[in-house]
């Protein structure tokens, strides 16, 4: 415990001194305002941002893109209460009743409620973070190669089960990803695979290119093909402080999903879209009167917001510890470390503790500037609203062009953008969810590399996945897992889970 | 003929076949080695086998459960937005960041119907003034602002 106060007074000395500070206001300042636009996200922010960060510090770089992630979380919701609008995919459930809310003249004690959920959620997530991080890293030191393929394996299935949308599609998607991450010269022979002699995919296809085409370019195409109709509901946003009532239906809620948020924001695939989305269901499971749903109940306002927070920040466990991302966000993450010169995974804890608990202490920081900064804020994010989508998108797509020139000075990466751009709108159109070819992508190299390692260590005998326990259990809990979401009974839940 | 095609599973099913079929026409040159000692190609064949097998489950299923229509196809946005982000990628070295932008500015703006000429115009000059502010005089990236004449 000592220890632990310990770590915790390195980390907050780092997160405090006045240059790491900027960089977590300015991330969570960008965070918010990214969350607050439609049609674009943390991910493409991140992504944009990865160059960048090239000349940062590398704690300044990763506290100045993790607060992206979760600021990003409490930009989202004021969109969707005022709006009626998801500024953020996680904000989704945000809208039924957050909008409801300010159609009655509650705008107010909805946005409030929102952000003071979120901020309980951040504030226990962050304490989950510090708590669970250094017990699961003991674990992943005694992992051998067979261990980490198993994780991976299991990391995988976890994925493409809490994928939205078919199943099997998402494991197509799963292997078009590992086949990506295939590209380019293989480490152990050297040769070249499927590069078709171009120089440039010797070091394989790039992070950035696919990331930001895949969730980039094809987002701002498909919105282009459906113009949204905003309407700015509340002119004056009322009261902010809830009333007596709002706060006593509204703090179980929250309770109940920073519950929820923080367990399925460490499983791999999960983060805060999935947790939104299952604690809006679970309020509206055990609400006693489920009818008020819809209509305007706080609970579905607190319950989502809170979970969504927490989510995004434990998702962070499983990058941290495992150098694992359990989401397309802690990919970036991984990318941004990579860039730096850390190689994550469980070493990063004892060689760089200052990086790694200074990340820890700079997400409360970075609640804390959140619900400081932002309720005052919240009129200017308003005004940011009027900025209609058809210049929005052209400052969007300029954004993204420097992005990534600028990481390579590379031509050939920009046109490698256009390209993951039209993959990634056709996939929007034939139903496929980019999510799980990214893990895939990212995980493919590292799987091959273990699967190589596991299989010359044991001199090519299969069997060695299933006589080590840990390996063992990884795999077993991914064939469970694979099982119970077969099973009709659990399929039905998921779908209507994914459709409330 | 059109109706039977416009069906979201069997085109995805198609297309996992068909990179995987591309895959493993390229991988089977490579050494596969054995599974004590992989080559290079090991991995490669058997991901794209598992990948048609796959394609082949999703197109197949679209025959039983309910087909799903890719919707309307409207090629303006995706033909402009492309452009541009290609328009970028050949301006950048030899035009400098400001003709970029602009290139890139203007051509994305066809993509949209909402676009007003004046407004663009507007925006191309705000967004070369901003991106050569950001990136060029205060983050120092290595990219020229103006043309290199004569070069």
């Amino acid at each position: 415990m000592t220890e632990l106060f310990a770590n915790l007074g390195l980390g907050f000395a780092v997160a405090l001194t006045p240059e790491n500070l900027v960089y977590c206001l300015f991330g969570v300042l960008l965070g918010t305002l990214v969350g607050v636009l439609p049609g674009i996200g943390p991910v493409a922010t991140i992504a944009m941002l990865l160059p960048i960060t090239f000349n940062l510090a590398p704690i300044g770089a990763l506290i100045m893109l993790a607060g992206i992630y979760y600021g990003a979380q409490y930009g989202g919701s004021t969109t969707a209460i005022l709006v009626n609008l998801p500024g953020e995919s996680s904000s989704v459930v945000t809208c039924i009743d957050g909008y409801q809310m300010a159609r009655q003249g509650r705008a107010g004690a909805a946005l409030a409620v929102a952000a003071l959920g979120s901020f309980f959620a951040g504030c226990v997530a962050t304490v989950i973070v510090a708590l669970f991080s250094p017990p699961l890293i003991v674990l992943a030191q005694r992992f051998g190669a067979a261990e980490y393929f198993a994780l991976m394996t299991f990391g995988l299935v976890a994925a493409v089960v809490l994928a939205h949308g078919s199943l099997i599609k998402a494991v197509a998607m799963v292997f078009l990803g590992l086949f990506l991450g295939l590209v380019g010269t293989d480490v152990n022979s050297g040769a070249q695979r499927f590069t078709l002699g171009i120089p440039e995919l010797t070091d394989g296809i790039g992070f950035v290119p696919l990331a930001m085409g895949l969730f980039g370019i094809a987002e701002i195409v498909a919105n282009l093909a459906h113009p949204e109709r905003r309407e700015l509901l509340a002119e004056r946003v009322g009261h902010l402080m809830p009333s007596r009532a709002d706060f006593r239906a509204s703090w179980p809620a929250s309770l109940r999903g920073t519950a929820l948020g923080s367990f399925l924001g460490i499983l791999p695939g999960g983060g805060a879209l999935l947790s939104s989305f299952a604690a809006y269901t679970l309020e509206k499971k055990i609400a006693q009167d489920p009818s008020r749903f819809g209509k305007g109940a706080i609970e579905g306002v607190a319950g989502p917001e809170s979970a969504n927070n927490a989510g995004a920040q434990t998702s962070f466990i499983p990058m941290l510890t495992l150098g694992i991302p359990p989401n397309p966000v802690m990919a970036l993450m991984i990318g941004a470390m990579t860039i730096q010169g850390i190689q994550p995974g469980p070493q990063v804890m004892s060689q760089r503790p200052e990086l790694f608990w200074g990340m820890i202490a700079s997400m409360w920081v970075g609640n804390l500037l959140l619900v400081i900064i932002n309720l005052p804020l919240i009129g200017i994010w308003v005004r940011l609203l009027r900025v209609p989508y058809r210049l929005l998108y052209l400052a969007i797509l300029m954004f993204c062009c420097i992005g990534v020139y600028s990481l390579n000075n590379s031509t050939f990466e920009v046109g490698l953008t256009a390209l993951f751009g039209l993959v990634g709108y056709v996939f929007i159109r034939l139903g496929c969810e980019p999510a799980p070819l990214l893990l895939g992508f990212i995980l493919g190299p590292l799987m091959e590399e273990y699967l190589r390692r596991a299989l010359l260590l044991s001199r090519g005998d299969p069997t060695v996945f299933v006589t080590r326990p840990i390996s063992l259990a990884l795999l077993l809990a991914a064939v469970a897992l694979l099982v119970i979401v077969i099973l009709p009974a659990v399929r039905r839940t998921r779908d209507s889970a994914f459709q409330d | 003929m059109r109706r039977l095609l416009d069906r979201q599973d069997l085109l995805a099913g198609l297309l996992f076949v068909a990179v995987g079929a591309a895959s493993w026409s390229l991988a089977r040159n490579y050494a596969p080695g054995t599974a004590f000692r992989m080559g290079p190609g090991y991995v490669p064949v058997g991901l794209s086998f598992i990948l048609m097998a796959l394609g082949v489950l999703v197109a197949l299923r679209s025959a039983f459960a309910g087909a799903q229509s890719t919707g309307e196809w409207k090629p303006r946005g995706l033909v402009f937005v492309l452009a541009s982000v290609l328009a970028f990628a050949l301006l950048i070295e030899t035009g400098g960041m400001v003709a970029a932008i602009v290139g890139t500015t203007v051509i994305a703006s066809f993509a949209s119907r909402e676009s007003r000429p004046v407004e663009v115009a507007l925006a191309a000059a705000l967004l070369a003034l901003a991106g050569g502010l950001i990136f060029v005089v205060a983050l120092g990236l290595p990219i020229p602002l103006w043309p290199r004449f004569g070069a």
